[in-house]
This record gives structure tokens, sequence and C-alpha cells, in this order.
């Protein structure tokens, strides 16, 4: 039982980090804070991606998922910041 | 007599353009290629095009996917050898990608939109196959095209620029950087278009010049007469 591989959706978003993010900048401005919403301090944009794996449990998904994208240049390290948004059964 | 190659990824749309200027401008003789089927070791020049839009939009990130085929391997290793190498615009972005240019990266542009206009540039090397004919801080136009040009570096003082927009920087690029040459200096990229500017007839009236035409000279000078 102990190597059984069951199948997880892991839910990943790639952001920018460090540098100016002129589209979150242009929604928090021109659609949420023209709404009148003026407790939104920051809009951050990104790019979503979700991989469903193979993987014994959550946590080994979440490591394999995080492997294949800093080896397979999913994100580009310079200028982005991966995000783990969840783990779920797939 | 010496022989270039343009590169041709699925989307490509600037590659004739290149063949064009390359075969009827300044008559050097111009290949063009589909990516799966370009070797190293054959060509005397390589240029990967821009007007493009290489794989679907540029999925993930400009540059990102062309830069990991295998075509690319072979272009790096033309590039180590000293052929020089030009990537224009979508081309500028992937050879960033595949790690043949410094730079973190092209991002989207800043303000966010995407621009197409004539601009003007200075020339800041003349030490590469592409450049060797201009005047150092010659000022020429060229036009740009790109929604995701700003280039940005960590450390920028320590990277060979080769072009920085003049006046006004349409793109947010760090140091308005508008095109970089490797260390070697055989490999330039740059996000204005010097194949669309070539000629007196696609320049438009203003007080423009076709200042894409001495890059074309200046590779057809290196080929036949080295850099």
């Amino acid at each position: 039982m102990g190597n059984v591989l069951n199948k997880y959706l892991v839910h990943t978003a790639i952001v920018l980090k460090g540098v100016r993010d002129p589209e979150g900048e242009t929604i928090l401005k021109d659609l949420v804070s023209i709404s009148g919403f003026g407790n939104v301090n920051k809009v951050i944009s990104g790019k979503y991606l979700g991989f469903i794996v193979d993987a014994k449990d959550d946590a080994e998904a979440v490591s394999y998922v995080r492997e294949v994208c800093e080896k397979a240049r999913i994100f580009n390290p310079t200028i982005h910041r991966l995000l783990i948004l969840g783990v779920e059964n797939a | 007599m010496p022989r270039a190659a343009v590169i041709r990824f699925p989307g490509t749309n600037g590659d004739l353009d290149v063949i064009h200027v390359l075969k009827n401008v300044v008559r050097i003789n111009a290949e063009l290629v589909w990516h799966e089927d370009f070797r190293h070791g054959i060509y005397d020049a390589v240029i990967v095009p821009g007007g493009g839009f290489s794989y679907g939009g540029d999925w993930l990130r400009a540059g990102a996917i062309a830069a990991r085929s295998r075509a690319m391997k072979e272009i790096i290793m033309d590039a180590e050898g000293g052929v020089p190498v030009l990537g224009i615009c979508n081309g500028f972005q992937t050879l960033v990608e595949a790690g043949l240019l410094p730079g973190g990266a092209l991002l989207p542009n800043d303000p966010p939109r995407f621009i197409a206009k004539w601009v003007w540039v200075k020339v800041n090397d003349i030490k590469t196959p592409f450049t060797k004919l201009y005047s150092l801080d010659e000022v020429v136009s060229m036009p740009i095209a790109h929604g995701e040009g700003r280039y940005f570096i960590d450390g920028v003082d320590e990277v060979r620029v080769a072009f920085t927009y003049y006046g006004e920087n349409p793109n947010g690029s760090v140091a308005s950087i508008a095109g970089v040459v490797n260390y070697e200096g055989n490999v330039l990229g740059l996000m204005p278009h010097p194949e669309r500017s070539a000629e007196a007839v696609l320049t438009p009236r203003g007080g423009f010049v076709p200042g894409g035409l001495k890059l074309w000279l200046s590779l057809r000078d290196s080929l036949v007469g080295g850099w």
C-alpha cells in the first residue's frame, strides 16, 4: 500500500516580484478604486497553472510540482515568484 | 559566398521581411530555415526574426517555449563558435530566455499596452558584426511593435548595451535599453525592427531615417571582412 500513487491537482500561480506590475496597478486604479472600493491596497497580476500529477500524498505532489516549475523554467526566478495555491485530489 | 539562416518557428511572421532585406537590399545569400531543420555548423550568420508570436502568441511568457526548442540548442552551438546571431523583437526575447544574451527578462510593457510606432535609438556599441558601420552614439530611427519589451536585469552596469531608446523610453526598460550584445560581441538582440527600416520606401515622413540599413550592411561587411 505504501507506494500506491494517487492523482492530485496542484494549483500554482506565477507572479512578479520586485519589478513593477503595470497590469495589477491598472486593474487597481481603473477598475477597483474607480468603483469605490477604497480598502483595496494593491492588486497583483499573475498567471495561473494547474498540474495534475501522480504522487503518494499531498506533500509529495506539491514538492514534485515545485521541482517541475524550477527545472523546466516554468517561471523565471529573476523576476517571478511561484505560489502554490493549494492541492486537491484529482 | 557567406550564407545566413533565417529561422522560422511556428507562428513567426517577420521571417520573409528579413529574407527580403538580406537578398534584395544588401545582397547576402539567405535561406529561410524551418526550426526543425536547422543544424549548427552550416551557416555564417543566424537570424531569429521578430514580428513573431512563436508558439501560440507567446504562451507562458515571451520566447519561453522557443528558447527550449532543439533549434535553440543548435543556435547556441553556433553562437559559442563565434557565428554572428541576431534576435529581433520576439527573437530577442527568445535569445534572452535561452541564456544567449544577458537579461532577466523582457517584461510586459510599462505602461501596459502594445506599442507600434517609429522611435529613435542611439547606438552604444559598434564593436559587433551588426553595428560596425554605425558611428558611436549615432541616433537613428526604427519602428517598434511589441507588448513585452521592458528589458529588466539585475546589475545593469555589467551589460554590453548595443542600443538605447533616445528621448522617450517607450516601454519602461531599465536604463532605456533597446538592445544588448553578449560579452563576446557576436550575439545581438534588439526590440526595434531593423528589417522594417532598411529602405526609404518603408520610412514614414516627418524626419525619420531608415535606421536599420546600416545593421544589415554591417553584417554583410563582417561576413566578408570580419569585425
